[in-house]
Formats: structure tokens, C-alpha cells, sequence
């Protein structure tokens, strides 16, 4: 099992930040792996029909892409224990060959024990697009911490 | 060794059971996200043999949608829990004009 993070790790401690470009090809990869083939992912037809104002990435691929932060830092994905998202806003995907970028950051928001609480923004063009992301990583030891007002 | 959110790929075989279940009358292109909590009791590891339970918790009429709150549960063949995968779906009753 990989060394994690623990040295210096209090709240407020902010991870390395991402930034994925989400283009059409890429919802259509995510489609066939994911077996989500909701045509709101690739049609434009069928997102104006819904309501929507165009093709939007498919939440879980956001959802997914965001705990890349978090298991980037942490090394081992197994530490993940828990990992919940509201989806706040559709990212709508453009069709050309930019797409749209996403930008994913995370910060320690809370530390009990061994288990670290991280909370996680996800924003493209500037507007969140998940709301109350948190995931929960047990790093097996005891974290430090400074006796501090926080 | 899986990706923790890998299992939005084996709970979607449970969410597939509301959408192709005539009595529903669901839509999955008038269907959206809403929200999505997984716990993971365990990874999942390459050769796993693995059951998916969907259970629908609770529908919120509002007017012209529902808010489908379901759970699927997925273990191994011996039933030890290794996910729980816990999702809000929004689905539109009749398309937008």
C-alpha cells in the first residue's frame, strides 16, 4: 500500500487543483464506458427537447473526474470511504473541438481521527457546477493535529 | 483495482430497471442527475463476481416531475456489502414545448 499524506495536513489544507477540457468525443468515450447512453449526452436534438440548452456531460463524469483531486493526493483510491455530489448545474458541452474546460480543486474541511473530510469545487466557466461535493479518505493514522483555533 | 466511482457502471444496471420497467413510464432522456452519494465498504477488484440491488426509496411529485430517490446496494455473491450507491433522479413528466 502507497504512503499517504499526513504530515501537515490540517484543515484548510488545499490539494493540487485540475483542469479537464470536456469535448463531445469525450462524452461519447464516456458513454460506451460508462453504458449511460441518455441521448441528452450526445444529441442536441434531444437536449432542446428536454429543456436543456444543449448536450451536457454526464454528471457522473464530472462526479468522476472531480475525485481525481482527491485520489491524486491521497495515492491509494481504496482510502476513499464515502463520496456524495449534488449536481447544480449541467455542463453544456459545445460542439467543436475546445469543448469546455473544467476546473476541480479540493481543500481538508474537516479531520477526525484518521478520517479526512475533503471538500470539493468543481467550476466551469465560472459557475459551480457541484454543489456540497465531500468525499471522505481514511488514512489509516491518526492525524496530527495542532492545537489551534480554526 | 477499480476507480471508487466505477461503481456508478454497476449501479447503472440497477437504475436500468426503472427506466425499462413499463409500469414506470420513465424516460431516461427526460431524466437528470440530481444527486449521487456512494460509501464504499471495499474496493472493487478485477474478477469480482457482484449482485446490484436497486431499491426505490422514495418518489417527490412536483408539478410535472418527480424526484426519484433510489438506492442500489452492491455486494458480493456471499452478500458482504461493498457499496452503497444513493441517487436523486429528476425526471420530467411530459417533454418541454
Amino acid at each position: 500500500m502507497k504512503a499517504t499524506v499526513v504530515d501537515g495536513v490540517q484543515v484548510g489544507t488545499d490539494l493540487p487543483s485540475l483542469s479537464v477540457r470536456f469535448t463531445r468525443e469525450r462524452l461519447v468515450r464516456y458513454a460506451g464506458a460508462s453504458t449511460d447512453f441518455n441521448p441528452i449526452h450526445y444529441s442536441e436534438h434531444f437536449a432542446r427537447q428536454v429543456g436543456l440548452p444543449g448536450v451536457i456531460a454526464h454528471g457522473m463524469l464530472t462526479m468522476g473526474t472531480a475525485l481525481r483531486v482527491v485520489t491524486n493526493w491521497v495515492g491509494d483510491p481504496s482510502r476513499v470511504i464515502s463520496y456524495a455530489v449534488r449536481f447544480t448545474r449541467p455542463v453544456v458541452v459545445p460542439d467543436d473541438a475546445d469543448g469546455v474546460e473544467v476546473q476541480f480543486s479540493g481543500s481538508v474541511s474537516a479531520i477526525e481521527g484518521s478520517l479526512v473530510t475533503i471538500s470539493i469545487e468543481a467550476t466551469s466557466d465560472g459557475q459551480r457546477v457541484l454543489g456540497a461535493a465531500r468525499a471522505e479518505v481514511d488514512l489509516g493514522v491518526r492525524v496530527p493535529q495542532r492545537d489551534h483555533e480554526i | 483495482m477499480a476507480p471508487p466511482t466505477f461503481a456508478a457502471v454497476i449501479s447503472a444496471r440497477g437504475w436500468d430497471q426503472l427506466f425499462s420497467d413499463p409500469e414506470l413510464e420513465l424516460s431516461l432522456e427526460r431524466t437528470v442527475h440530481g444527486d449521487q452519494r456512494f460509501t464504499f465498504m471495499r474496493p472493487l477488484h478485477a474478477g469480482d463476481a457482484v449482485i446490484a440491488t436497486a431499491t426505490i426509496d422514495k418518489v417527490r411529485v412536483r408539478s410535472g416531475s418527480e424526484l426519484i430517490s433510489a438506492t442500489v446496494d452492491i455486494t458480493s455473491r456471499d452478500g458482504e456489502p461493498i457499496c452503497t450507491a444513493q441517487a436523486t433522479f429528476a425526471h420530467a413528466r411530459e417533454a418541454a414545448a
